[in-house]
């Protein structure tokens, strides 16, 4: 029986503990943001994946961390966590505190570490993802890349412009369709005609589906996806159904209870726990929460990021 | 000397050159490849010279761009071409929230060596969506550079520092200039020397008039403009009016506003030239910045000209009427003057 | 043709329609603003005439076409329209007495005279911007014999655009009202003030420097020296100092200048003189006349037909009606009525508040008789 070590939440066992371990990192995070927004600690906003970390863990762990490439979007907390765990560089960072992962520039809609990059707008990294993709392989260095992209999202052209590309030059690319039915307010059924899964299908990319309910599945999909893109040296497209549990930012959940009570119902973390021995998950809530309680302390004593941050300073001319 | 090269060979030759000097240059944009060789044959040969690294895409600005943004994220050197001046509209989010923004939001941890060549300008008759310069709508956009090589810069050398740069750069080509012969040293009556040589892109300063004389009047212009720049001086040369031309090749960020003050306060009297359209244009921020440093040294006003605020119409004449001639620049030159 | 002209008109055709003429003869003749010139056949052949006599030509629009064959009108025109390559109407020869550079020409305008003058001196030369100064030397050494009225129009010392320089004589509350008009007047402007009161040399009236007394021999300097253009006087107060600088001064050759605030309206035919100072919102109707070095304060009226001598000074709002008739050197209080018709003789002294229907001799002092008691005003606590 594995017992919580201290690189519990980023070895790359691929078990039911872990994936818990990693998903519970991800909601007790997420959750600490929402408590500090509420605090008046937070500046800003952030979009949490409260109810989607089964598809950020399980599809994370099918990559190669040391040399693919990640691209996400607004709701990238969990696709970061699940990449690097670092609680205190992506604290700091939206907390606007010394050591945050692009110095308070980006906070949590842009951040970068290693191979990992986010952005804010709604499907613009796309082709970005498929350039990423396009020089690994023109490096040879066995690399993919892999983009998370949203329901809503799937509305933007530049998205499909990409799928061609990727398709048609055989780029070694992971399109993750993270499909929670909803964007911000609007229901999926309000932005979309047809089926977003055969969408890819059309440009000949191979089409993968799975639920985030059961994590384990999700991740052996995943699994399959990643090692088609890598060998075939073509894209894949990878459709994900989750739930988000939370709002969309924070205190904008437009969906009745009763829908909300109906999407507790899925939450992937209560799968997990009725796999797990009773005695496990309670050492892993122990030291996940420990985890989580000791990074927002440290971080909220860090003072704040310095005005005078190298970013803003790039080959900016005179002024 | 030797023959000067045109624009267009200057560039291609640039291409060639960086592409042969490094294999991280790669060059992609729509029909480029050879035998065609691009829209206005600035790529032309390159695809059968370097045929793993030339990419002819589909039509897709946006992702055209983008995808250089990933590969400039990655360790490459993109090239990108879009073939028309106009549709840099549809990368406009690939430049400004993407390209400008990474390197200063990741806190100058990735760097971004892109290049997006694109021909401006109009006096083809291809009307309303393919003869503009848009270029202003780039200009002022942080961490986003836009060079625009003028007839009087060496515009190979210009796009090596631009395929050299660790910042995106927008780089203008102009739809005219491509035939023309570079005019890159002094003539028995035309003065060419640089007022910053060593600058990544340097500004040009032409006179029509020797050592010893001040101007009468400065002009301040860039890129396509240059074409008329010749005859011009010649004209008001003829007139006995001593100009100055300055023609930065930096448009955004403008380069270090001191050597222009110092000459627009010498004569006294400015006139800023631009093809495009001039509201919340390149002249009216380099007029703001003229005024900020030379506010009481100055004989009038600065004037501005530019395109019509309309379409560029297609038929000729029509298309004459909305655009910059020669005889604009010379009557807002005589109207500083009188 | 001359360097403003687009066209040119067909003044005589000199050849028949058809002829067979020979290269360098005189085909037909021109004529610009500027002169008249021949045109010759650039070519041996038949001629077929594209313009007529009295015809007016566009520079670069054919005059005729010279042809191997004898060849219709139409055909030509046809052949034109299908290569689009004009007979251009040659440039005239030998009119370069009518071309100048843009330099000269606006060198020319700057200092105030017209490129023409410059061209009459130089006939048959390019003009160029170091003719223009050598024309301009030459005028300065020669001395003005002309008559005033031609001189104005000829060697005009106030050409558009350029700002008439004032000296102010005194430097009191009468200054500042003139320097708060000049404020408002953007052709003039006060460079210097003179003053005989010491204490106020080196100071300045709201920023224009009191530069020394009132001295007629350093004022004509400035004005020789171009350091300024004219002189107005500032004091309403003494009449007898008003007279003895306009008259003095003058003779001395000392231009007097007229200071007009910008809302006071002047009525049409109506004449003023020099040295006046009219201050805002006054009225001089159409028809009157305004003699020299008056001051007229705030809201006088000269009524239309008015006739009104030198020297005089006006309080703030002195109404004349119609045709009145003021002479020389008198003053006048605040809020005066004058019928129409009256006439006030000179050095009079009409007090304010008094209504004048019937005229005034010379040398008159008339006080008011309009009374008024002042009683202390109940009220109630
Ligand atoms: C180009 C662009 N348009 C709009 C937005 C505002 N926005 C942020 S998230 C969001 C909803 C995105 O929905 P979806 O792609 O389904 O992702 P989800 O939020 O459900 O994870 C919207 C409209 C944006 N960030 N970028």
């Amino acid at each position: 029986m594995m017992t919580a070590s201290p690189n519990f939440f980023t070895s790359t066992d691929q078990t039911a503990e872990h994936f818990y371990a990693q998903m519970l990192l991800i909601r007790h995070t997420e959750q600490q943001f929402l408590q500090l927004f509420a605090q008046g600690k937070l500046n800003g906003t952030v979009h949490t994946c409260i109810g989607q970390e089964a598809s950020a863990v399980a599809v994370v762990n099918a990559l190669d961390l040391q040399r693919d490439v990640i691209f996400s979007n607004h709701r990238a907390h969990g696709h970061f966590l699940a990449y690097c765990g670092d609680v205190e560089g992506l604290l700091a960072e939206v907390l606007g505190r010394e050591g945050g992962v692009c110095g308070g520039i980006g906070g949590t809609q842009h951040l970068y570490t290693r191979n990992f990059y986010t952005n804010g707008i709604q499907g613009g990294i796309a082709p970005c993802a498929v350039g990423a993709a396009l020089a690994e392989k023109m490096q040879g260095s066995g690399a993919i890349a892999t983009v998370f992209l949203g329901d809503g999202t799937m509305g933007q052209g530049v998205v499909y412009e990409s799928m061609n590309i990727a398709a048609l030059w055989g780029v070694p690319i992971l399109f993750v369709l993270e499909d929670n039915g909803i964007a911000q307010t609007t229901p999926k059924q309000q932005e979309h005609a047809g089926d977003l899964t055969t969408r890819a299908q059309t440009f000949g990319i191979q089409t993968f589906t799975a639920d985030s309910f059961d994590p384990l599945a999700l991740h052996a999909t995943a699994v399959a996806a990643v090692g088609m893109v890598r060998q075939q040296q073509c894209p894949a497209f990878l459709a994900v159904s989750c739930y988000r549990l939370g709002p969309h930012s924070k205190g904008d959940d437009t969906r009745s209870a009763e829908e909300i009570a109906m999407i507790e119902q899925r939450d992937p973390l209560r799968h997990l726990e009725l796999q797990l021995d009773p005695q496990q998950l309670r050492q892993i809530q122990q030291a996940v929460e420990e985890r989580v309680r000791l990074a927002v302390e440290q971080v909220l004593e860090r003072p704040l990021v310095a005005t005078n941050t190298t970013g803003l300073t790039i080959g900016r001319g005179e002024e | 000397m030797s023959q000067m090269l045109t624009n267009v060979e200057s560039l291609r030759g640039a291409l060639h050159n960086a592409m042969a000097d490094d294999s991280a240059v790669v060059v992609f944009g729509e029909d480029i490849l050879d035998p065609y060789g691009g829209a206005f044959k600035v790529t032309k040969g390159l695809s059968t010279a370097f045929p793993q690294r030339v990419f002819t895409t589909p039509i897709c600005e946006g992702s055209i761009v983008g995808m250089a943004n990933g590969l400039a994220l990655r360790g490459m050197r993109p090239v990108a071409e879009l073939m028309f001046g106009d549709f840099i509209t549809l990368a406009a989010d690939q430049l400004i929230n993407h390209a400008a923004k990474f390197p200063a939001m990741y806190n100058g941890r990735v760097t971004l060596p892109l290049v997006v060549r694109t021909p401006m300008g109009g006096g083809r008759g291809y009307g309303p969506t393919h003869s503009q310069s848009l270029e202003r709508m780039f200009c002022g956009v942080p961490h986003l550079s836009v060079v625009a090589p003028s007839i009087f810069h060496d515009a190979g050398k210009s796009l090596r520092a631009a395929i050299a740069s660790a910042q995106p750069v927008v780089f203008i080509e102009n739809k005219l200039l491509y035939p023309l012969r570079q005019q890159l040293h002094s003539t028995a009556t035309l003065q060419h020397e640089f007022l910053d040589a060593e600058a990544e892109y340097p500004t040009v300063r032409l006179r029509n008039f020797g050592a010893g004389n001040s101007p009468d009047v400065t002009l301040i212009t860039n890129g396509g403009i240059s074409r008329f720049l010749p005859s011009l001086l010649q004209r008001l040369s003829d007139e006995e009016i001593r100009l100055e031309a300055l023609i930065p090749a930096s448009l955004s960020p403008l380069p270090p506003i001191a050597p222009f003050a110092a000459a627009a306060a010498n004569s006294g009297r400015v006139v800023i030239a631009e093809e495009g359209t001039t509201s919340n244009g390149w002249g009216a921020e380099f007029a703001a910045r003229l005024y900020e440093s030379c506010m009481g040294k100055l004989a009038c006003p600065i004037v501005r000209v530019g395109a019509l605020p309309t379409v560029i119409p297609a038929a000729k004449q029509l298309e004459d009427e909305v655009l910059v001639s020669e005889t604009t620049i010379l009557n807002a030159i005589l109207k500083v003057f009188s | 043709m001359g360097a403003n002209d687009t066209t040119a008109i067909i003044v005589e055709i000199a050849k028949q329609p058809g002829e067979q003429v020979r290269k360098g003869e005189v085909i037909c003749v021109a004529e610009t603003t500027k002169s008249i010139f021949d045109i010759e056949a650039t070519h041996d052949g038949w001629i077929t005439f594209l313009a007529e006599t009295g015809g007016e030509l566009a520079v670069g629009e054919p005059v005729a076409a010279i042809c191997d064959t004898p060849t219709s009108a139409e055909e030509i025109l046809a052949f034109i329209a299908s290569v689009s390559a004009p007979v251009i109407l040659p440039q005239a020869e030998g009119d370069a007495a009518a071309s100048w550079t843009m330099k000269a020409e606006m060198v020319a305008r700057q200092q105030g005279i017209e490129i023409q003058q410059v061209a009459a001196v130089f006939p048959g030369k390019k003009i160029t911007e170091a003719d223009v100064h050598q024309f301009l030397a030459e005028q300065s050494a020669k001395p003005i014999s002309v008559t005033a009225a031609v001189r104005d129009l000829v060697n005009d010392p106030y050409p558009a655009g350029r700002v008439q320089r004032l000296v102010i004589v005194g430097g009191g509350e009468g200054a500042v009202q003139i320097l708060d008009a000049l404020a408002k007047i953007p052709g003039q402007h006060a460079v210097a003030i003179v003053d005989d009161n010491a204490t106020l040399h080196g100071r300045s009236v709201a920023g224009v420097p009191v530069v020394g007394p009132v001295d007629a021999t350093h004022v004509k300097q400035m004005i020789q020296q171009n350091q300024a253009d004219g002189v107005v006087i500032s004091v309403s107060t003494s009449i007898p100092f008003r007279q003895r600088i306009f008259d003095e001064w003058s003779a001395a050759g000392i231009p007097f200048a007229n200071v007009v605030h910008p809302s006071a309206q002047v009525g049409i035919n109506a004449a003023i003189g020099a040295g006046n100072v009219i201050l805002a919102f006054c009225q001089i109707g159409p028809c009157a006349t305004v003699g020299n070095n008056n001051f007229l304060s705030a809201y006088c009226s000269i009524e239309h037909h008015s006739t009104l001598g030198n020297h005089c000074s006006f309080g703030p709002g002195v109404i004349t009606s119609s045709r009145a008739n003021i002479g020389d050197r008198a003053r006048f209080g605040t809020g005066i009525f004058i019928e129409p018709h009256i006439t006030v003789g000179h050095d009079s002294v009409v007090g304010s508040g008094c209504i004048l229907w019937s005229d005034v001799p010379a040398e008159s002092v008339l006080k008011s008789k309009l009374n008024y008691a002042i009683r202390q005003k109940k009220v109630k606590r």
